[in-house]
């Protein structure tokens, strides 16, 4: 298993490598020049000589290939470079805004957890009951809104009318809760049908039905039996949303206000800021590939098969299998 | 009977002692125990703040959150350069100015404000921020006491002005070495924390010169979109903000609210390029200026708020000038311009040729200011006199007007940056203006924009502005549509604040009145 890991670590830099060239080249060739885009803030065209300078100073004239090897060299000596349009450090830029990713990510992952796993049980348990059909619709609401819809119906209704969460999410010790609510609702539609999903195709396994025969409590049958069966699911789908999560749910965090990555890519996109641009999608890529790594880890600790077959793959079977034999 | 005489001069004199005291005192016992939330900055989507004057744009500012001050303020109304910190300035030849700094003054950490402070504030800010370093040109800076001497490389005729600037401000230098994330002014409250997102807490300065300020405390929200802002009032989150002019029948006519409404003299206007295809022509070009209707433009696409315009200039400014101005809309003398000069629909499919040519025009806007429904407009006037019309909608306008490659474009400008126009005037009509997207060159006002560069006498500068707008009328090239007005919101109840309060021409001074009833 250490193998694996290690092996899936090292593949870690040259997704990076790639993902960042692909970036920068996409960049590069879109439309706007990023020193016109900061001298034009003002709302007034800037002299040709002031953009020339600007392009200078942040090497601008520089081919594509120069401006990438420079930018790969300062991210060797630890150093992201510096936002074109703040003057900051693309790192300190960075920390500033990932904590209230991460916080965003794990309260609406709790939350759309909390939410999703009882209702995916009951609706599993009474299969077509009026409460499955009840959460059906509702998911169907749910599941059928747009991100940013969702959010201003919140915002309009939590908000503006009831006043009971900030409508502004940023500079507000409640701020987080609008985001998060408005993620809960749009992701556990789809944890839910999942779930209830998974529970009725495992309830329906021979080995359930032969508990069912021995008299062992239903309850028991549910928690020890089906539910455990149902994790590695349900650790996909969580790793997918927690990658998806903390790489910033830009629509999200600018209905909300709510000062995450998203936002900040966005911002970095719109004013051609290549640095900032470059350290977030670097930052991203390595996020994908450890999340995934850990789904991967977790999926086979709830799953021995899966465990059995990672170690087979990565060498460790040969040396099972020899050790097996001078025994 | 003595002592009751001793005792009567007393009492006079002390009575003339308190008298005289309560002349001189600046203070006024004017603080409650209320706090204020507000808006600062209209940057959409932008992240990021700093407090440091050399760095430009960011939306927290220093002056629009309270913290400090400008040497110099402009009137609302009138535009006229007001002293502030400083109590007066003199030209004492082309390339010196000589500034008195007020005494009494305090930063906010109690030193006291002189000449060499404002020195070492201004020395930084015209080394370290391009665009106000540029507009200075300074020499060197001198300090006496509370004389404040300013030279110059050239002559730059309008230096109190650029000293109103909201980065041109006075702090304390020497207390701390990085200005991003704050700094002591002199203004009436003190910066108490921000957060990583540029939100601020700020309390009263009690020691502020010009008495005590009267809310407590201060909360300002950072980088709030329009409709966040729009938002945040309705739910009682925000007491003030600037909103967009679609916002506004939510507030109109609330008992909740007050809309506040002022003229930026920000002009709306299209670019005629002489230098491309079909409105190289002349004949073209003057047709277009009577095809459009101001009056369904400003209904239709702005709802009415604003005025229509002939002129570059708002009517309540000093270069304005009734007697000047270019035709207005005549839907069928633009027509029989058109047919005169040999364009006629010679197919009957409703649109013009010329020499067996179809006239094509288009149309280059950017997603602001509601261009491209502008844009939409435009393209059914032209319809109207018979011109077949495209749009296109750039996201970097600059580089596609600079290639030169559009017949008509939309473009907002403020005309009176600073309270003047020569920043309008010079990048857009001299021959070398940055934002000359037409390349029209005329010597003439090419020598008087010059002229006006040095001049600081402000009858000359304004009759100078006049002469340039009479040749830039008969040019065709520029035809300039309204003048939008611009709106904040305020709770019902509050009360200090003044029409442009938060606009970056406005004198933001009167922050520590503030008062909620």
């Amino acid at each position: 298993m250490k193998r694996y890991i290690a092996k899936r670590l090292l593949w870690l830099i040259p997704v990076m490598l790639m993902i960042s060239f692909i970036a920068f080249f996409l960049m590069y060739l879109s439309p706007g020049d990023p020193a016109t885009i900061y001298l034009s803030q003002g709302g007034d065209a800037p002299s040709a000589e002031a953009v020339a300078n600007l392009r200078q100073e942040l090497g601008l004239n520089d081919s594509m290939w120069v401006q990438y090897g420079r930018w790969l060299v300062n991210l060797f000596h630890g150093d992201l470079g510096t936002s074109i349009y703040t003057g900051n450090a693309v790192a300190h830029e960075i920390a500033a805004y990932f904590p209230n990713t991460i916080r965003l990510t794990l309260l609406a992952t709790v939350m759309t957890l909390l939410l999703s796993i009882p209702l995916g049980i009951i609706c599993a348990v009474r299969e077509n009951g009026i409460l499955d059909n009840i959460v059906r619709v509702i998911n169907f609401f749910f599941g059928s809104l747009p991100g940013f819809f969702a959010a201003l119906m919140l915002i309009y209704f939590l908000g503006v009318k009831l006043r009971w969460l900030p409508t502004v999410s940023s500079g507000s010790a409640k701020g987080i809760w609008m985001p998060a609510l408005t993620l809960t609702l749009t992701m556990a539609p789809a944890y839910i049908r999942q779930i209830r999903a998974a529970i009725i195709q495992e309830l329906e396994e021979n080995y359930i039905r032969m508990a069912k025969a021995r008299g062992i409590r239903e309850r028991m049958i549910l928690y020890h039996g089906a539910l455990k069966s149902v994790l590695p699911s349900l650790f996909t789908i969580i790793g997918m949303n927690v990658g998806h999560l903390l790489g910033g749910t830009a629509i999200i965090e600018i209905v909300c206000t709510y000062q995450g990555l998203g936002r900040l890519a966005v911002n970095s996109i719109t004013n051609r800021d290549y640095p900032l641009m470059q350290g977030f999608v670097l930052l991203m890529a390595g996020i994908y590939v450890l999340v995934n790594l850990a789904v991967d880890i977790l999926h086979a600790y709830a799953d021995p098969r899966v465990k059995k077959r990672l170690i087979a793959e990565n060498g460790g079977g040969r040396r099972y299998a020899k050790k097996k034999r001078i025994l | 009977m003595k002592r009751k005489k001793m005792l009567a001069v007393l009492l006079c004199m002390a009575m003339l002692c308190s008298a005289l005291v309560g002349c001189g005192s600046k203070k006024e016992e004017g603080g409650k125990d209320i706090e204020f939330t507000m808006s600062v900055g209209n940057s959409n989507t932008t992240s990021g703040f700093s407090f440091d004057p050399a760095v430009d744009y960011l939306s927290q500012k220093s002056v629009t959150t309270g913290i400090a001050e400008t040497l110099f303020v402009l009137n609302d109304d009138t535009k006229a350069v007001e002293p502030h910190l400083a109590t007066g300035y003199e030209q004492t030849d082309d390339l010196t100015w000589v500034i008195t700094i007020r005494d009494g003054v305090t930063f906010s950490n109690g030193k006291a404000l002189d000449a060499a402070a404002c020195k070492s504030a201004l020395e930084y800010i015209f080394a370290n921020n391009t665009r106000l370093g540029t507009m200075a040109d300074i020499a060197s800076i001198e300090a006496d006491g509370q004389i404040l001497t300013l030279k110059t490389n050239g002559i730059v005729a309008i230096m109190p002005r650029i000293l109103t600037e909201v980065n041109a401000i006075i702090f304390d230098t020497e207390a701390s070495d990085d200005y991003s994330g704050g700094v002591i002014g002199t203004g009436p409250y003190i910066l108490k924390s921000v957060d990583g997102d540029g939100n601020c807490e700020l309390v009263r300065n009690d020691n502020y010169w010009q008495g005590t300020p009267v809310a407590a405390k201060i909360h300002t929200k950072a980088n709030l979109d329009a409709a966040a802002q729009t938002l945040a009032l309705q739910s009682g989150e925000l007491d003030w903000a600037g909103i967009q002019t679609s916002d506004l029948p939510l507030f109109e006519n609330n008992p909740d609210y007050e809309v506040l409404t002022y003229n930026p003299g920000r002009v709306y206007y299209l670019y005629l390029n002489p230098g491309y295809t079909f409105t190289e022509d002349p004949a073209v070009r003057e047709a277009l200026t009577c095809a459009f209707d101001r009056d369904a433009i400003l209904q239709g696409v702005y709802g009415g708020r604003g005025t229509v315009t002939t002129s570059i200039f708002p009517d309540f400014s000093e270069f304005y000038d009734s007697s000047l101005g270019q035709v207005g809309y005549n839907l069928e003398q633009a027509k029989k311009i058109l047919a005169d000069a040999g364009y006629e629909d010679t197919d009957n499919d409703g649109f013009i040729e010329k020499d067996g040519e179809k006239v094509h025009l288009n149309i280059t806007c950017y997603s602001g200011n509601s261009f491209p429904v502008l844009s939409e407009v435009l393209q059914s006037m032209l319809k109207e006199i018979g011109i077949e019309s495209d749009i296109v909608v750039s996201d970097a306008i600059v580089d596609d007007l600079n290639k030169g490659e559009y017949n008509i474009a939309t473009y907002a400008y403020n005309t009176l940056t600073l309270g003047d126009c020569y920043n309008y005037l010079n990048p857009v009509f001299h021959t070398d203006g940055t934002s000359n997207f037409t390349g029209f060159s005329d010597p003439e006002v090419d020598a008087m924009l010059d002229e006006m560069k040095v001049t600081s006498d402000t009858a000359k500068r304004a009759e100078l502005a006049k002469k340039i707008q009479e040749k830039v009328y008969e040019a065709d090239q520029h035809l300039f549509l309204l003048h939008i007005q611009r709106y904040n919101v305020v709770r019902k109840g509050i009360t200090g604040i003044t029409p442009m309060f938060g606009s970056d021409n406005a004198n933001n001074f009167i922050f520590w009145k503030f008062d909620k009833q």
